[in-house]
């Protein structure tokens, strides 16, 4: 079974790198990609978007906590791919950050570090690695529940799990620190809040995008794209096409 | 004499200086008073949802070049429609642009723009920087401007928010439309949401 995923994983890299040589990414399996993102659609209405619009009411100050909370966790995954991108002085500054917010920020509900001048980075993970390191998007796929990605963030977003310290340490690991239950329960709590925090900050946004947009599917595959080449080139674009408009 | 020719030469230079950074100061002073009568119209409390609705749309037609972003939407596609068909599209996506942008800025209340810088690309190409900050959370969002001369006349052609061009967006949304439904299954999407809003 191992060696099954390692000869899936070393295919799926060998066709996103074989894609980097051409720079637009394909939607290979577009007709069952539209299938799964009207799912997630149906899913984030039925459940996604009431549970963010009840969040979104919570005192300002608890979001803030909650979000500042799950950001440190996530310098977990962040710190390594740092200095996998040779990003050395970017991972010792948030390596700072992370013990600073996580001792006197009282596990990261407080950000004293921004006080002292650490200020965030960009986020980084896994598929912003692949990306760095030459390998190409290959194929765009929307994921069941997990939403818009490619094949090179597909194995990234496995990376971002199984590699993460806080996930080896709660449910990867059960003799370890908070034992069996207390374990899973953390991790995927931690999860939830990160993930309903972020939809409930982007409650309007997505709102509006659903109601300007005339083929929502379209629109969003093409701000995914586009969000992530702009992180994998540290917040800049490299092709400019009105430079040639006529 | 020689102190002279200096000073000729000095003012020749602070002159030229001069007009090569007007395009770019001209080009922030489009972005900033854009942005400024468009908040005023979205915080004004006296003005009904429908009237300011009109005014941002006549705000965003007069300071957007909508025919070169209407040609830049289509996309390869440009060339595989007849004038006919490039007429009607035209006049059909100025009210679609219209209707969209003042439909998404309606919302937006308590952002403050600011231009940061600029960046000339071109001869009639400047890229304005700004930082757009919520009140409520203090979140700061980048946004650039691509703002082109057309025929003396300072326009914006599109804008990035934090790395997503808008107009880019807008192009590969048609162009699915246009691959999977043709030419007349965009002019009815089109009216659809025209009819809508």
């Amino acid at each position: 079974m191992k060696n099954f995923f390692k000869i899936v994983l070393v295919n799926c890299l060998f066709i996103a790198y074989a894609a980097s040589a051409s720079s637009k990414t394909k939607d290979c399996f577009e007709t069952v990609n539209r299938a799964v993102f009207s799912f997630n659609m149906g899913l984030d209405k039925v459940i996604f978007r009431p549970v963010a619009t009840g969040y979104s009411y919570l005192p300002a100050p608890i979001k803030e906590g909650i979000k500042n909370a799950t950001n440190n966790v996530s310098y977990l995954i962040q710190i390594p791919n740092q200095f996998l991108q040779g990003k050395f002085d970017a991972g010792v500054k948030d390596t700072g950050r992370f013990i600073i917010n996580t001792t006197v920020g009282l596990f990261g509900i407080f950000d004293p570090a921004s006080k002292i001048g650490l200020s965030k980075n960009e986020n980084e993970d896994y598929g912003q690695t692949l990306g760095s390191w030459g390998i190409g998007h290959g194929c765009y796929v929307v994921l069941p529940v997990l939403g818009p990605a490619t094949i090179r963030d597909s194995i990234g977003k496995v990376g971002n799990v199984f590699l993460d310290p806080f996930y080896m340490s709660t449910v990867g690991s059960k003799e370890m620190l908070l034992g069996n239950n207390l374990g899973d329960q953390t991790y995927w709590g931690e999860t939830v809040l990160d993930k309903t925090n972020w939809r409930a900050e982007n409650l309007q946004t997505l709102n509006d995008l659903e109601r300007n947009s005339v083929d929502l599917y379209s629109s969003v595959r093409s701000l995914y794209l586009q969000r992530r080449d702009y992180l994998t080139n540290n917040g800049s674009n490299s092709d400019d096409e009105w430079k040639d408009f006529k | 004499m020689f102190k002279t020719n200096l000073f000729i030469k000095i003012i020749v230079l602070c002159l030229l200086t001069s007009k090569l950074y007007a395009f770019e100061k001209d080009a922030e002073q489009l972005i900033q008073s854009t942005t400024n009568d468009a908040k005023q119209i979205i915080l004004n409390k006296d003005i009904k949802v429908e009237k300011k609705k009109e005014k941002l749309e006549k705000i965003a037609l007069n300071a957007v070049d909508v025919d070169g972003l209407s040609r830049f939407t289509l996309g390869a596609y440009r060339k595989d429609l007849n004038e006919e068909q490039i007429k009607k599209y035209t006049k059909l996506f100025k009210i679609f642009f219209a209707k969209n942008i003042s439909s998404r800025l309606q919302n937006y209340s308590d952002q403050n723009i600011k231009v940061t810088g600029s960046k000339k690309i071109s001869n009639n190409y400047v890229i304005v920087n700004s930082k757009m900050t919520s009140k409520i959370d203090s979140q700061i969002i980048k946004i650039d401007w691509r703002v082109f001369k057309i025929q003396e006349k300072l326009v914006i052609r599109d804008l990035v928010v934090e790395g997503l061009s808008l107009a880019k967006t807008q192009r590969e949304e048609f162009s699915s439309i246009l691959s999977s439904k043709g030419f007349d299954g965009l002019i009815t999407s089109l009216n659809n949401f025209i009819s809508k809003n």
